[in-house]
């Protein structure tokens, strides 16, 4: 079923559509609040929040190919809202000591899935420490595939600054991420 | 032959210009002394007096002295170079300084290996209970959803599939085709779009037909709110409701109603809240009904002319 179909159901009031909207989407929506909020407990109800935003929302939503960005533009919004709440009050807890434990807790999978595991985790953390803007873009651009566009639009910034920074923001994370992997990350890949 | 002496030589020998005998001595010397061995070799190109790192750390503190370290100016096109965006010189030289810089290179690769992992990070699968919560959250939002529009669909359903009512119906329809786009203060006067947006589930087609039959008695009213162009809203309604304050007490109540739900649809037209506009329009219809009960309670002793008018939707234009 495609996507306009889909939403114009869920508009309807139709309980499978809304369901199935929310499943296809999950992983998406989930994967951006954990790059804005940092940690998994929070991101869940962010997750969540979003979601009841959007189905709040869907009405103005019109074109299918515009979700997207929509969708996307609504998460930012509930992630920063979620942030500034969080600012207000003490941090639960360290970020990237919970990240470690996480890491030295996984189940220890087929060696493949956990070298994949392992090196998304050295992103995740790397991604953790960068800039808040430059954490944005890499977010908004490198991992979700907006366009420089779409996040000048969101971001309300100047295409140009965007394009700028975007640079900028990658060379940071590959600063980070060598830094933290001792220099291993991306030499696997030197060779080829 | 002495050092001193196979120093002050070592051009005539690197250019074949000795004697033979002292060709002889040289050699000898050479051959016996380590260290005159080495400068021949450097003089004949054939030795490389700097190792590597020397060689490196010789050109960092050279460069450092000069137009300064080379990093910077990699660093910034790097990217570009990366995704293959640069001109054919500059990629040049930023690959030349990549091929001996082990910290550019090293961000390199990383930047290259990036490209293609942080699109794997755009989707992280929730537990699976995620879905539930997330539709137990908005289940109370989908209760609400669900019978509103079930609700509109099926007044108009029922107003359409009952011939009993059409009749009313199309006093209804009229009343409010009029009220959207006729009057002077309707909220879809300049909107005719949007109006029929608003009106899409309300067949058009069905309102004329039985306009007809309905006109004789809405007839007067309309006249009354057409000619009127230029007279203020309120003065407007207030006559209309005094004109029917006395000859129907019962539909007073109704287009009271009726003004506030007016007002309430021109808002939600302009907000372009065409689900709230919808609502608005069915609990128009309701007192419209309303509305229409109280005039046929006065109006049944007489006798309705037909044909007398031309047609609402024609006094429109
Ligand atoms: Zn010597
Ligand atoms: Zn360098």
């Amino acid at each position: 079923m495609d996507l306009a179909t889909l939403l114009q159901r869920c508009r309807g009031g139709d309980e499978l559509a809304w369901e199935a909207l929310v499943r296809q989407h999950q992983s998406r929506v989930y994967g951006v609040a954990l790059h804005y909020v940092g940690n998994a407990e929070d991101a869940r109800d962010v997750a969540q929040e979003i979601f009841v935003r959007i189905y709040k929302k869907l009405d103005s939503c019109s074109e299918a190919s515009r979700f997207l960005p929509w969708m996307l533009r609504i998460a930012r919004n509930a992630c920063i809202d979620h942030i500034r709440r969080r600012r207000a009050r003490p941090p639960r807890h360290d970020i990237p000591a919970q990240e470690m434990n996480d890491l030295a807790s996984s189940a220890p999978g087929p060696e493949e899935q956990w070298r994949e595991d392992s090196r998304k985790r050295l992103l995740h953390l790397a991604i953790q420490k960068l800039s808040e803007l430059n954490r944005e873009i890499i977010l908004l651009k490198e991992i979700q595939g907006l366009s420089l566009e779409e996040i000048a639009s969101m971001l309300d910034i100047p295409v140009g600054t965007v394009k700028s920074r975007s640079n900028r923001a990658r060379l940071e994370l590959a600063r980070k991420v060598v830094a933290l992997s001792g220099a291993r990350y991306g030499a696997e890949n030197a060779g080829s | 032959m002495d050092c001193r002496a196979f120093e002050e030589r070592l051009d005539a020998l690197v250019a074949s210009q000795l004697s033979h005998d002292e060709l002889r001595a040289a050699e000898t010397h050479a051959s016996s002394c380590r260290r005159c061995r080495e400068l021949l070799e450097v003089v004949l190109g054939e030795r490389d007096v700097l190792d590597a790192t020397t060689r490196e750390h010789l050109l960092a503190s050279l460069l450092e002295r000069t137009a300064g370290s080379a990093c910077g100016r990699a660093r910034e096109q790097l990217c570009a170079w990366v995704d293959g965006e640069l001109q054919s010189t500059d990629a040049e030289l930023v690959a030349l300084h990549v091929d001996h810089c082990t910290g550019c290179a090293q961000l390199a690769s990383a930047l290259v290996a990036l490209s293609t992992d942080l699109v794997a990070l755009a989707e992280v699968e929730p537990d699976a209970k995620f879905v539930s919560d997330v539709l137990s959250e908005t289940r109370a939002l989908l209760a609400r959803r669900v019978p509103l529009s079930a609700r509109i669909r099926a007044t108009w359903e029922q107003l359409l599939h009952r011939p009993r009512l059409a009749w009313e119906f199309a006093t209804a329809g009229c009343f409010m085709l009029t009220l959207l786009c006729g009057l002077p203060f309707s909220p879809l006067r300049s909107m005719p779009q949007q109006a029929l947006a608003v009106i899409q589930v309300n067949p058009a087609s069905a309102i004329q037909a039985t306009a007809q039959r309905a006109q004789p008695l809405v007839k007067e009213p309309l006249r009354q709110a057409w000619r009127s162009t230029g007279a203020p809203l309120i003065t407007k309604s207030q006559r209309f409701a005094d004109a029917w304050e006395s000859e129907h007490p019962q539909s007073v109540a109704a287009w009271e109603s009726l003004g506030v739900r007016a007002r309430e649809l021109r808002e939600a037209v302009a907000g372009r809240n065409f689900a709230g506009a919808s609502f608005t329009l069915q609990q128009m219809g309701g007192d419209l009904q309303a509305l229409w009960n109280g005039l046929r309670v006065n109006r049944e002793v007489e006798a309705p002319q037909a044909g007398a008018a031309t047609t609402a939707e024609e006094e429109e234009r």
